[in-house]
């Protein structure tokens, strides 16, 4: 099993996620997706688990100041591809990431997560994997596209030991879109904000109903 | 002739590509094609290179082909033709650029009015897989235009196989077929190119290969041979390699050994690790370059196959290809290669041989390497 860090949601999952599977965690335009991304990773690197972390919507550096045990994991047992800072022409001063010219780029970003997990693999150690998020590469790819990249990543992704999250906005896409990518997945964590309780379900990992959790925004 | 710039890409050519024909470098995920555009820039200084750019800024690609140890001042020759900024509704720095770089038609305009103006000798579409994104029913419109096209410059398409039906149906309108593959999905460490169609004669061997600072290297793959003390993995290497050393102390080995044999164009290098237990440390270094494991198992001694199987465990871990071989099958007591695999309990090939007359040892090397080869990873 692979605890999510979030102790609700573990302890209705039976101990967390089963290892080495694809979930898939949807939820309206909020910063409640990123919060249990960030939970998980911040469990793997407690655990000592390898980590990566695609990010398409912000830099690294972002995503590093809300949380200063993925800044003190960087380049060592946590691996950031940065798929957003092409934008701004080149790698930002003092980074290390893996850089990827452009969410459009998907071989490129195959060819990034082939290093990383290169550098992250070892035979008994477990990973984790945070692609944030399949929306940024749907509005850049034809969804064909996007569905055979998230088949053939997450198959790979599983046979080198790694258990999956695929962000995803929810409202954003077409409802079809939305429903293809749910069945290229193992499971799905659905996430909503309702008056500023953070409330969430797994219906196929055994949490039917939905539970408050608390999680860092 | 246009080089590849990959000697043994070259030598399985016939020299190189045909002019004026339709070149496609495919390859899985995960694998970088660009390089072997690359190495065609490099290694044709006197031809025009025009390359449209599809998934990246222009830029982008000067930084990237920079990274290698090639020779800058060809590749600032190269006019490239920006079909992405245009898509980000971004003006272009570029002399050509598609008008409208959603559309697939505008960038093989832009692409036409290039090769002209520059009288290109060669044009590059990176990638072909990432136009056909934008719009797959586009197919035969697209491939025409190349063609048309092909009448004034060899084109050649970068392409990454995403969809398996849609690779077939994209190589058979290429005259050159170069495919780019990798034995093991997972770290894709284990790559190799073979050339799978082309107008005249040509050798399709594959070809291992490493990307390094000097692009694509071509290296001899290893074979490791294990299995428990004294099941004859060292007699194995020696009966089956054209050349073998062993380091042995007392009678067993102590180091490794080494072997070298050639199947099918593809030339091995065969090492076995002792049998002991307090060596099997080496099974994880000679494990990073391995292409498959040969475990040989002395079939007279049951009480071995334990060690055996956890060997093969420790092996697996790898998810290399393996096969077993069921030595000393001249003996009386020997079980059958059915027997060891149920006792095994696996699912691998079990093949009988006879290390010390060198029977079955070939055949079991072949079977695995064509186990390699034949590995689809779509």
């Amino acid at each position: 099993m692979i605890k999510t860090g979030i102790a609700k949601l573990d302890e209705g999952m039976k101990g967390g996620l089963r290892e080495k599977s694809n979930v898939l965690v949807i939820g309206p335009p909020g910063p409640e997706k990123v919060g249990i991304a960030l939970k998980f990773i911040e469990q793997g690197l407690n655990d000592g688990d390898g980590s990566l972390y695609i990010t398409t919507d912000v830099g690294p550096k972002e995503i590093e100041e809300n949380s200063s045990l993925l800044a003190e994991h960087a380049n060592k047992d946590l691996i950031f591809i940065d798929c957003y800072s092409w934008t701004l022409g080149e790698q930002p001063a003092g980074r290390k990431d893996i850089m990827v010219p452009g969410p459009s780029a998907l071989n490129d970003l195959s060819i990034g997560i082939a290093q990383a997990m290169q550098k992250l693999f070892k035979p008994d150690k477990k990973l984790r994997v945070v692609m944030h998020s399949l929306s940024t590469l749907l509005l850049y790819n034809n969804p064909e596209v996007v569905y055979r990249f998230t088949q053939i990543t997450g198959a790979r992704l599983k046979s080198s030991n790694a258990t999956t999250l695929f962000l995803i906005e929810e409202g954003m896409h077409d409802q079809k879109v939305v429903t293809t990518i749910k069945h290229l997945v193992d499971s799905v964590i659905e996430v909503k904000n309702e008056n500023g309780k953070i409330m969430l379900r797994a219906p196929m990992n055994g949490v039917a109903q939905w539970i408050e959790v608390e999680v860092p925004l | 002739m246009i080089l590849s710039g990959i000697s043994k890409l070259d030598e399985h050519l016939n020299g190189g590509f045909s002019e004026n024909k339709m070149v496609l470098i495919s390859s899985v995920p995960g694998m970088n094609s660009r390089v072997f555009a690359y190495h065609l820039v490099q290694a044709n200084p006197k031809l025009k290179v025009c390359y449209v750019v599809e998934n990246a800024f222009p830029d982008q690609i000067r930084r990237d082909s920079s990274r290698y140890l090639f020779s800058e001042t060809q590749f600032n020759k190269i006019a490239y033709i920006d079909a992405f900024s245009t898509a980000l509704g971004l003006p272009s720095k570029e002399k050509y650029s598609a008008k409208d770089a959603t559309s697939i038609d505008s960038i093989i305009e832009s692409a036409e009015h290039a090769v002209d103006a520059e009288k290109a000798d060669v044009l590059v579409i990176d990638s072909l897989s990432g136009m056909l994104g934008k719009n797959p029913s586009k197919l035969s419109k697209m491939i025409e235009s190349l063609r048309k096209l092909s009448d004034k410059c060899s084109v050649v398409c970068l392409y990454t196989k995403w969809d398996a039906s849609e690779y077939n149906d994209v190589k058979s309108r290429f005259d050159y077929v170069v495919e780019i593959k990798s034995v093991e999905e997972r770290l894709l460490s284990r790559s190799y190119f073979k050339v799978v169609k082309a107008p005249g004669e040509f050798n399709s061997t594959a070809v291992p290969f490493r990307i390094g600072f000097d692009g694509v290297a071509v290296y001899v793959p290893k074979i490791i041979i294990t299995g428990p003390f004294h099941a004859g993995k060292t007699t194995f290497i020696h009966k089956v390699s054209t050349k073998a050393v062993s380091v042995n102390r007392m009678g067993t080995t102590i180091a490794l050994d080494h072997g070298y044999v050639e199947h099918s164009g593809f030339s091995v290098d065969l090492f076995g690790t002792p049998g002991q237990e307090r060596f099997e440390f080496m099974l994880d270094i000679l494990n990073k370059d391995a292409f498959g494991v040969v475990l040989i198992v002395d079939s007279t001694k049951p009480e071995t196959f334990e060690r055996a199987k956890r060997m093969l465990a420790h092996v697996s871990r790898y998810s290399l290809p393996y096969i077993i071989a069921a030595n000393k099958q001249d003996l009386p007591s020997a079980l059958k290669p059915e027997k060891v695999r149920e006792i095994m309990e696996t699912d691998a090939k079990v093949i009988g041989t006879v290390a010390t007359t060198g029977e079955g040892c070939m055949e079991a090397l072949k079977m695995l390497i064509d186990m390699i080869v034949e590995q689809e990873t779509l």
